[in-house]
């Protein structure tokens, strides 16, 4: 992994949120209210169910990303190349530029789909642009084919940690050289199949974000000091930190859909401490990716050179931290 | 990547030929065809009825070995886990450096929604299917890992891209231990989905064969530790295989069809040759991706040969005529094969070829019996679905044996 990498741009496709600035004063604000909409699985014992979330949110896929056949690409894959295509890698990519993308939702309508089909068919009559939309790679698959990117083209997928991993595998695709730069991203999408799964303490929400990455160099947002580990040594990696000026963050952006975990890890820090969850809602995979691009936002905000820990933590325990600063 | 550093000090597989390593190296050996009537799930009225399933006796096993779960992938790769940490002489919990989890897979926990598939609505059990980090959570239960826990999902080359991420984390010093593994249990959706694709063979897989028909689904898991080499010579043990080189690339193209060049294929195989400082002819064997299905290995043989043109043309076979394509974990059982290929000389063969593809001839396809011979280095690829590609070059334990 190299020592850093430079944020080159951003592309966002989140709710009332279009660009970093809105993005850093919404993580300081109270969670805005969410609308109720009725989500439906149809040929399915599943029944209807009303619930407040975050969204629906557009993809306003620019014209260059092609609009031949995009109707029957997923809406969480629509979502995917809307952000991607709004950063300026991707309007004039070199055939090295890798795609890095994080979700813990893409292709499951679809999967669930057919296994409706399938049940309610006869064989073989399940539609066949379905199955192979129905894995995990339909957003980093459409990204790559549409934008015409022909480096290395990852999917990670799991809780929030693999937001951050994505990252730490886009740096580590740069620094082996299969990759001259790297477009990283994360989705969300919800539905009545991922609805089953939510947490109720958490408003679900869609959407999509995407960075630019560079090898580092120049001014901006840099990226650095990437740590996987368990939740004990993560817990030591902060309170070390804030213990000593020099080493000092300048805050702390979390992601997890432990709330408890968020309030002890704000205690008594000499900084702030912001919820990805809390204001953006429960992005699955999604929500340890918006925990660096919230805290680029924050450094961008800033009026001076700011140093902010993102970090992500799972209910099992593992985590992923990366620094975002600027200068 | 420091060529010489990464070593493979231990293996493990759950397959079509049952419970462990050795179980799937005799498969290979004894060269039996592991394709039959699928009999987990209910394939009356479907025009193909055939896949390579995990036995059920070993299935049945499993309940002996790792924590139950309602994912049988999930339990697959406890059980591959334990045991290569096994092989590798580590143990699971304590004193054994820093480990992290390097999982590749196509479907993870969403076949458990597949088995309510009946007649009318679906129905629709438990939650864990909508829920991706459950594939880890049997393995979790029976390794302690305090680095990184990755899941990979980047269609068919799920399991290169683990082995990959796994060596890069080893070789940086960001973990002691990787545990590279791949997934997938047999999915009644990928089965409902290929047959409305056309893309299922209705008696056996013949990849490179002029009347290849298609593919079959296949499941299991398999792992490979990977360590410093430094670190297996301390603890007195010989590294099974060294990873030589692992690249990436995309072709960029279409979601289900390859690049008619295969252009992604070949800048990976390039590039692992380049990264590893071996020519063309170095490469012993080509494991090949090898699917069985028309659209994919006339491109693949004709890629090969142009990546890979030396002085002979590069020897080719691919073992999913025997083991199916079991997805996110094929690559990982392949690369347990290559590990073994390496430590017995044997290239394995193109069992179920019976009438070369004209196409393929750019290409040496191995004979259904194998080859006897030295076998110094292994070129393993994986592709699939959305265009993502990784290649992995394997070589000897013990960097001078030749």
């Amino acid at each position: 992994m190299p020592a850093s990498v430079a944020v080159r741009g951003v592309g966002l496709r989140l709710s009332d949120v279009d660009d970093l600035g809105a993005l850093a004063r919404r993580l300081s604000e109270a969670p805005a209210p969410a609308p109720v909409r009725r989500f439906a699985a149809p040929d399915t014992v599943l029944a209807p169910v009303e619930r407040a979330v975050y969204g629906p949110v557009e993809p306003r896929v620019p014209a260059r990303a092609g609009s031949r056949g995009l109707r029957t690409v997923p809406h969480e894959s629509l979502l995917a190349l809307g952000s991607a295509a709004d950063t300026p890698e991707t309007q004039a990519p070199d055939d090295r530029t890798a795609v890095v993308w994080a979700s813990s939702t893409a292709g499951l309508p679809e999967y669930a789909t057919v296994c409706a089909e399938a049940s309610t068919l006869e064989p073989g009559f399940v539609a066949p642009a379905l199955g192979p939309a129905s894995a995990y790679n339909g957003p980093a698959a459409t990204v790559s084919i549409r934008l015409g990117l022909a480096g290395p083209n990852l999917t990670l997928t799991g809780g929030a940690t693999a937001g951050i991993s994505a990252i730490a595998e886009a740096m580590r695709l740069i620094a082996s050289g299969d990759a001259s730069s790297a477009v990283v991203g994360a989705s969300a999408a919800v539905t009545r199949w991922s609805l089953t799964a939510a947490p109720d303490h958490l408003t679900p929400a869609e959407g999509a974000a995407c960075l630019a990455l560079d090898p580092a160099g120049g001014d901006g947002i840099q990226l650095r000091e990437c740590h996987r580990t368990d939740l004990v040594r993560a817990t030591a990696r902060v309170i070390q930190a804030a213990a000593r000026p020099e080493t000092r963050p300048d805050g702390l952006v979390i992601s997890t859909s432990d709330t408890g975990l968020v309030d002890a890890l704000a205690s008594g820090q000499p900084f702030p401490v912001w919820h990805v969850e809390r204001v953006l809602g429960d992005l699955g995979a999604a929500g340890g990716f918006l925990a660096v691009v919230g805290a680029a936002a924050l450094c961008a905000a800033a009026t001076g050179p700011t140093k902010i820990l993102a970090l992500a933590v799972e209910p099992c325990g593992s985590t992923a931290s990366l620094e975002v600063s600027s200068s | 990547m420091d060529r010489d550093g990464v070593a493979v000090s231990g293996v493990g597989a759950v397959s079509p030929a049952g419970l462990g390593v050795h179980a799937l190296w005799r498969a290979i050996e004894d060269r039996r065809v592991l394709t039959g009537p699928v009999t987990r799930y209910d394939l009356s009225g479907y025009p193909t009825q055939r896949a390579a399933e995990v036995p059920p006796g070993a299935v049945a096993a499993l309940d002996s070995l790792v924590p139950p779960h309602e994912s049988l992938a999930a339990r697959y790769l406890a059980a591959a886990t334990l045991e290569a940490l096994g092989d590798a002489g580590l143990p699971a919990h304590r004193r054994r450096g820093r480990l992290g989890l390097f999982v590749g897979t196509v479907m993870g926990t969403r076949p458990l929604l597949d088995r309510a598939i009946g007649r009318g609505p679906l129905g629709v059990a438990d939650r864990a299917w909508a829920r991706p980090d459950e594939l880890l959570a049997a393995v979790r239960q029976v390794v302690t890992v305090d680095g990184p826990a990755v899941l990979f999902a980047p269609g068919c080359s799920a399991g290169n891209e683990a082995i990959a991420a796994g060596a890069a984390a080893v070789a940086s010093g960001e973990v002691d231990v990787a545990i590279c593994g791949g997934a997938d249990e047999l999915s009644l959706e990928v089965f409902a989905f290929f047959t409305s694709m056309r893309a299922l063979a209705g008696d056996e897989i013949r990849p490179f064969d002029a009347g290849r028909r298609g593919t079959m689904p296949g499941e299991g898991a398999a792992v490979l530790v990977l360590e410093r080499a430094e670190r297996v010579a301390r603890r007195g043990r010989r590294p099974l295989a060294r990873v030589l080189a692992t690249a990436s690339a995309a072709d960029a193209h279409n979601l289900t069809q390859p690049h008619p060049d295969g252009a992604g294929l070949i800048a990976t195989i390039q590039t692992c040759l380049d990264r590893a400082g071996v020519e063309p002819d170095d490469v012993d064997w080509v494991c090949a991706h090898g699917t069985g299905t028309p659209a994919n290995d006339a491109v693949e043989a004709r890629a090969v040969a142009k990546a890979l043109g030396g002085r002979r043309r590069p020897v080719l076979s691919s073992v999913k005529g025997q083991l199916g394509h079991a997805e996110g974990a094929a690559a990982v059982i392949e690369a347990v094969i290559g590990v073994r290929a390496l430590a017995h000389d044997l290239v394995p063969g193109n069992v179920t070829l019976l009438d070369p593809d004209p196409e393929c001839a750019g290409v040496d396809l191995v004979e259904p019996a194998g080859r006897r011979g030295p076998v110094r280095r292994v070129l393993s690829q994986a592709y699939g679905f959305g265009g993502a590609v990784c290649t992995v070059l394997l070589g000897k334990g013990i960097p001078d044996a030749r």
